[in-house]
């Protein structure tokens, strides 16, 4: 049910424009028609047995920030400039409201409406994996992605109306379409702290966002304005924004840059172990899914699985199964499975591991960065010389690497059972 | 409540002149612009709407200076432009309350009220619930006249109102017009006039940018008085005794023209004066052999 505009406008001006904003884009046919396409999208991809909600909802996610942030910037670009294409500049522009308060509901409104399509898309995943799976265990997963998109629609949203709104021009918003490209086909060029798809990097571009609706607020026909002053909240906003944008940017470089691999000492020493098999497996500390960190010295005389997954792969929701049916069998036994997420998205394995409900560890390599093999993407996986994903490394009790599983092997749960039963053979506790 | 504007200038971008130093005075009462396309009618209008800034020169909307105060003057500003559009997929009654949400109207009981008023005066009752989309070109005037008048302004703005509607919307149109007047300013913008004549109680004529009458619709007829004159003529001299003159009007009457010209002197076979009208004094006023240095 649509807010009410004249209860809204009662108590603030702005939400009744905000209001006025959403009626007018749900009566849009256009609009209705993003919305039963991002249905559809979301159920396209939100579908497949035995992955969970977490690849679900992942896979959803993926989709809502990569095309549905492309059709946001073209929607934000021309909701900037409808008043040139509507011929209602002279009418609307000629009233008392401030301007500062048109363009903050305006940026508003359409935000709504795209978080509104965003609910159709994540609906369409969620009824597509209830179908497939016969159950929505794991549910929470879809709003984490749920509002991971939403942060990644409210920039791309804020960059393109910005840009378009300044420039007087929709397509100056062309520049915002040219950065989400790169982001789409560009990942061995850019580092990764400047992808705002990256949960790690949210506050960030929440931050950039809210400075670009300040400064298009304060400089959109800023001589419309006349004598008076700027409003207070995009005056005091624009500095403020833009000073925690800078500062959380600056840590984000410092701490999750690229050739972070190159000064950090615990990634260092981690990318120069090896694998072998009848040696002592590879180690790391890495944060878990609650965001504390993991080893595996935490898990002493058991018999580990460490798996190797990236949530790109269309196998890793799967994967993430088969350990939990391991550790649901043997666990008594003292079988340890442990996930290694390795994604340039730290949020991954929180989306995942919620998805899932895991009993077990699933850890993000928070040294991954993209490239084009396997073993280069992370100094956990250069460890392990990974060539495919999943690649299972199965221990014995001493850590020593026993087998090691990839692909369609690591995926076969009778082979799983067949190297776990083995071990528990050979020391049975 | 007054309008004053003193020297008002307006140069565009690559050196255009839009206004030369234009100098008005309009108090309470129709007002209307009156001049060809390119006078500087619109100009005058978007500067006194806040949405143009002069060159030079002020202009004040009841004491308010629409350079520096510009929000008090559109709080009591209803402005319709000549070429204007309305989101097609609100109805009219939305389209009026997001109209009084962009006046400020923070009261919902007030805002329907004045919604429904308006509403009924500009008579489009029967049409409160459709999409602005689905309307005639003439309701859809009605909408933007609506809209102008939704926070009963002091002054209200009309560009063009008539342009482009049929003969019984622009009657419609005008005689809203003439309802209108009381203690509040409307300055209308035409190029008809015939809308002036209709409604207007003082005028003034535009002419590239430049003034050049300002008063009553009597005292515009008698800036021609005694200098209208009627010629009846054959035809076939008809080529002949147009040459050289401001020509007001041509009839036939049986076999004969009757040829209407604005001069000081006549010296046309058979003229005699006539009565001015406001089209003789238009005319006269617009021709190009005045001094627009």
């Amino acid at each position: 049910m649509m807010p009410d505009t004249q209860a809204l406008g009662a108590r603030l001006p702005v939400l009744g424009l905000i209001a006025a904003e959403l009626r007018m884009g749900v009566r849009a046919p256009g609009v209705r028609l993003l919305a039963a396409a991002a249905a559809l999208a979301g159920w396209s991809v939100g579908g497949g047995a035995g992955r969970g909600s977490g690849a679900s909802a992942y896979a959803a996610g993926e989709a809502a920030w990569q095309w549905l942030g492309l059709v946001t910037i073209l929607w934000f670009s021309l909701t900037a400039v409808r008043d040139h294409a509507a011929r209602t500049t002279a009418i609307f522009w000629s009233k008392p409201q401030p301007t500062e308060r048109i363009v903050l509901a305006r940026f508003t409104g359409t935000l709504g409406l795209a978080l509104l399509v965003l609910v159709a898309l994540f609906v369409g995943a969620a009824a597509s994996h209830l179908r497939a799976a016969g159950s929505l265990a794991g549910f929470g997963a879809f709003g984490l992605q749920y509002l991971r998109a939403a942060w990644v629609l409210a920039f791309a949203g804020a960059l393109a109306y910005a840009l378009a709104m300044l420039a007087n021009s929709a397509i100056a918003g062309a520049l915002a379409a040219l950065y989400w490209v790169l982001t789409l086909a560009g990942r061995d060029y850019l580092a990764k702290v400047y992808f705002a798809a990256y949960t790690q990097n949210a506050v960030t571009y929440l931050l950039l966002a809210g400075a670009l609706v300040c400064l298009t607020a304060l400089f959109h026909q800023r001589r419309r304005r006349g004598a008076a002053p700027a409003a207070l909240w995009a005056s005091v906003g624009l500095p403020l924004l833009l000073l925690g944008f800078g500062l959380s940017l600056r840590h984000s470089l410092r701490t999750e840059h690229d050739p972070m691999v190159r000064t950090s000492q615990v990634l260092d020493t981690m990318q120069r172990q090896t694998l072998s098999l009848r040696e002592r497996s590879p180690g790391f500390t890495l944060p878990g899914q609650g965001g504390a960190p993991v080893s595996l010295s935490d898990y002493p005389g058991k018999v580990l699985l460490v798996a190797l997954w990236s949530p790109a792969s269309p196998d890793a929701g799967l994967v993430l199964t088969r350990l939990a049916d391991v550790q649901a069998r043997y666990g008594a036994q003292g079988v340890q499975p442990v996930a290694v997420c390795i994604s340039e998205d730290q949020g991954a394995a929180t989306t995942f591991a919620m998805g899932h409900g895991t009993a077990y560890p699933i850890v993000s390599d928070w040294g991954a960065h993209f490239a084009a093999k396997p073993a280069d993407m992370s100094p956990v996986a250069a460890a392990h010389e990974l060539t495919d994903f999943p690649t299972i490394v199965v221990t014995d009790r001493r850590r020593r690497t026993r087998e090691v599983l990839s692909g369609t092997e690591a995926l076969d749960p009778d082979r799983l059972a067949r190297s776990v039963e083995a071990r528990l053979q050979e020391e049975p506790r | 409540m007054d309008v004053r504007v003193a020297g008002l200038r307006k140069e565009y971008e690559g050196g255009v002149v839009g206004l030369h130093g234009v100098d008005l005075e309009i108090s309470d009462g129709i007002f209307a612009l009156l001049g060809p396309n390119g006078a500087g009618k619109s100009t005058l209008m978007s500067i006194l709407a806040t949405l143009l800034d002069p060159t030079r020169g002020t202009a004040t909307v009841g004491g308010f200076d629409v350079r520096t105060q510009k929000e008090q003057v559109r709080s009591i500003l209803g402005y319709l432009p000549q070429d204007f559009g309305l989101y097609p997929s609100l109805t009219v009654f939305e389209t009026l309350d997001y109209i009084g949400l962009l006046y400020n109207m923070r009261d919902p009981a007030e805002r329907r009220r004045r919604i429904e008023e308006v509403i009924s005066q500009v008579n489009l009752t029967a049409e409160v619930s459709k999409p602005v989309g689905r309307l005639s070109g003439g309701m859809k005037q009605r909408v933007g006249l609506a809209q102008a008048l939704i926070n009963s302004p002091k002054l209200i703005i009309v560009d063009e109102p008539t342009a482009g509607l049929d003969p019984e919307e622009r009657i419609r149109v005008r005689s809203l017009l003439a309802e209108l007047g009381g203690e509040r300013v409307i300055l209308l913008s035409t190029h008809l006039i015939e809308d002036v004549a209709a409604v207007a109680d003082r005028i003034a004529v535009l002419y590239k940018g430049r003034i050049r009458f300002v008063g009553t619709g009597d005292e515009m007829r008698d800036a021609v008085r005694g200098k209208v004159w009627e010629a009846e003529m054959e035809p076939t001299a008809l080529r002949e005794a147009r040459k050289g003159w401001v020509e007001t009007g041509l009839q036939r009457i049986g076999s004969k023209a009757l040829l209407r010209v604005v001069a000081e002197n006549c010296d046309l076979p058979h003229a005699r004066p006539a009565e001015p009208t406001l089209d003789d004094a238009y005319i006269w006023l617009m021709r190009g052999d005045q001094d627009d240095a």
